[in-house]
């Protein structure tokens, strides 16, 4: 059995990557919705399309960093 | 190799007797990249195109609409005999429009019979007279079966056919019982048919002569689209070239008498040029050569293995002329990223062996991008012995690194990574600046950023490691000068900036953590098969398929995480310290264009 102080850990990652992943998600469904929209407009926009699209992943790996760090402190 | 091509910029002057000569010449050598003269109030006016350009167009219209309605496509030749030609097209054009009409008529006619023949009371038999007659209502249509139980002792005339649910009649009413019968029927839901001019026997038989028409019709098409597709092709592209000789004057400049042609040639073909243009013209032309501006053409010129990545490039944008041209390192940066994310030596063979399965599938356009992953798919198996990897197993027992152990020297291999790659970038803007701009801009613009490093490096290591105040106050006394500098050179939008020497670090841990997370998923994979296989019997198969269908999937996720998530890392990260882009593609006249 694992114990509290560990599960509470696990979890405050879990929530770390998470909550990060949402915002990302968030982000980026505007920013695609859009770039697709001019996209469609102006075929050349493909590229800075695709960058302003990925821009938001960063928030991620952030999070991922957050819960590494919340982990080593286990 | 870290720049596009030298272009010249050249004009061309010679007399309006030389035009054609002029055009066939350069349309033949392919070399200049026409600068489209712009009309302003001057002495100069647009040229005018050669006079056969407007019948051309006519027929090109008519070609292109019958080649995207038969939606062919074949490798063009050209056509010889234009005249006979330009004949068979007309002929062709009128008797495919009149075939298409035919057969739009014949599948309305299909359409509305059809029609007919489901019509449920085309079946009833009565008199038709009696629809006429004016002291009767008739009521032609379907209604539920329950009707007709109403109907029962009473006086009226009614054909009835039964079919699942409802009943189809025809009711004769006598005019002052209409309403009433009217709402009967409304309550039974019945629904009203028009009476078909035509008898079901009579129905079937014309749609069975339309139906085999129609079938000759669409035959007779194909037969045309089948014997005349090549013919098609090779016209339309021997007009479109013809079209694009022929409108060429519309891009020079014109006086009454003379014409000047401006634009660019790659400058190691000026001789070539000189000598075929003079020859052709007998010696009666002036040329003029400048020096290329910004607004030159790019043709990027990169060693072999560096070529496809020019694909990427020009995805993206390509540079401005004057600007480095990033392509080489593309070559060395992207199969280190991608190697380093997805790291296997077994999923490096596979991704080697399917891109020359799969490759045959795709259109030809698509060939750089499969270069380009086999380069990193090799990549990828060394990065599979550092890391002693073969589909998530460990075929090695003390790796170089463990990906799934050595967290923390991942990350800082990772943060080390992108630290060189960032300052590689803000290397390369130091000389665009420099080159652009002049280097007391390259200074304050892009030296500011390695003052700024520099000072928070000395801040970190005296703080941390060596614990010492002398190193921390240096550290401290370079940020403040680094930061006035960068002011000056980029404005506030640089100071603005500063945090992204944060972010932009941390970004390159996607590195180790889209690796990890392709790890974890291949070891999920194993272990979930293992415990399969060892319960033996029918398991063995099911965990042959979860393997199987397990590593594909992790495979594909793989491949593209690691492409897209590389490319960004150049695009976003590496790109914005340096790249401003923008620049044209060098198209000499001459290259032919696809319309579609």
């Amino acid at each position: 059995m694992v114990d509290l102080g560990s599960s509470i850990v696990a979890l405050s990652a879990g929530i770390a990557i998470a909550g990060a992943a949402l915002a990302a998600a968030w982000a980026e469904k505007e920013i695609g919705t859009a770039a697709i929209g001019a996209m469609a407009e102006k075929e050349e926009t493909f590229g800075k399309g695709l960058i302003l699209t990925v821009i938001p992943e960063t928030i991620v790996i952030f999070g991922l960093i957050v819960a590494i760090l919340i982990i080593g402190k286990m | 190799m870290f720049r596009p091509e030298e272009m010249t910029k050249v004009s061309l002057v010679s007399s309006k007797g030389m035009l054609r000569k002029v055009v066939e010449q350069l349309y033949d050598m392919k070399l200049l990249h026409i600068d489209e003269f712009k009309k302003a109030d001057g002495y100069f006016d647009l040229g005018r195109p050669f006079a056969e350009v407007a019948g051309y167009s006519e027929q090109l219209i008519k070609l292109r609409s019958m080649i995207s309605y038969f939606k062919i496509s074949s490798t063009p030749k050209e056509v010889k005999d234009l005249s006979d030609a330009k004949i068979k097209l007309n002929y062709l054009n009128k008797e495919t429009t009149e075939l298409i009409d035919k057969i739009n008529n014949l599948r309305s006619e299909d359409a509305r019979l059809n029609e007919v023949l489901s019509n449920p009371v085309i079946t009833l038999e009565f008199n038709k007279k009696h629809l006429n007659l004016r002291s009767i209502v008739p009521f032609v249509g379907t209604v539920k079966k329950k009707f007709l139980e109403q109907m029962e002792g009473k006086d009226y005339e009614i054909v009835k056919k039964e079919m699942n649910s409802t009943v189809a009649i025809a009711l004769f009413v006598p005019k002052k019982e209409a309403d009433e019968v009217r709402k009967l029927l409304d309550k039974y839901g019945f629904t009203q048919y028009p009476i078909p001019d035509m008898g079901y026997g009579k129905a079937s038989d014309v749609l069975k002569d339309v139906q085999k028409e129609l079938a000759d019709a669409t035959s007779e098409l194909e037969k045309t689209k089948k014997s005349n597709r090549q013919f098609l092709i090779d016209y339309e592209y021997t007009l479109q070239q013809l079209v694009e000789k022929d409108e060429a004057p519309l891009r020079f400049a014109a006086s009454s008498r003379a014409f000047v042609a401006t634009g660019w040639i790659p400058a190691k073909k000026k001789a070539e040029f000189e000598s075929q243009i003079t020859k052709i013209t007998c010696n009666k032309v002036a040329l003029y050569y400048g020096e290329a501006g910004h607004d030159a053409p790019i043709a990027l010129e990169n060693p072999k293995p560096a070529k496809p990545f020019e694909f990427l490039l020009d995805l993206f944008t390509l540079p401005r002329y004057g600007e480095i041209d990033p392509t080489f390192i593309f070559l060395i940066t992207f199969p280190l990223f991608f190697g380093f994310m997805l790291g296997d030596v077994g999923y490096g063979i596979a991704v080697l062996a399917l891109t020359f399965l799969v490759q045959k599938i795709f259109p030809p356009g698509m060939k750089p991008i499969f270069n380009i992953v086999r380069i990193a798919a090799v990549a990828t198996i060394a990065f599979g012995f550092v890391f002693g990897e073969f589909f998530g197993l460990e075929f090695i027992e003390h790796p170089l690194l463990n990906r799934m152990h050595d967290i923390n020297t991942m990350l800082l291999i990772s943060a080390v990574m992108g630290a060189v790659h960032l300052n590689l970038g803000l290397a390369l803007g130091f000389i665009n600046e420099a080159r652009m701009h002049g280097i007391k801009k390259a200074i304050f613009a892009k030296g500011s950023w390695y003052v700024i490093e520099t000072g928070i490096v000395s801040l970190g290591l005296g703080a941390v490691m060596f614990n010492s105040l002398v190193l921390q106050i240096i550290g401290a006394a370079m940020l403040l000068p680094g930061i006035i500098m960068l002011y000056k050179g980029e404005g506030i939008k640089g100071v603005v900036e500063l945090p992204t020497l944060l972010s932009n670090t941390l970004s390159y841990m996607r590195l180790f953590a889209i690796g990890l997370a392709s790890v974890a998923l291949a070891v999920v994979i194993n272990e979930s098969a293992i415990g399969l296989i060892q319960q033996g019997g029918m398991m063995v198969v099911l965990a042959v398929l979860i393997l199987v269908m397990g590593h594909f999937i992790n495979l594909l996720l793989g491949v593209m995480g690691a492409f897209l998530h590389a490319l960004r890392l150049h695009y976003v990260e590496f790109f914005t310290k340096f790249f401003e882009g923008g620049g044209n593609k060098y198209t000499p006249f001459g290259s032919v264009k696809k319309w579609r």
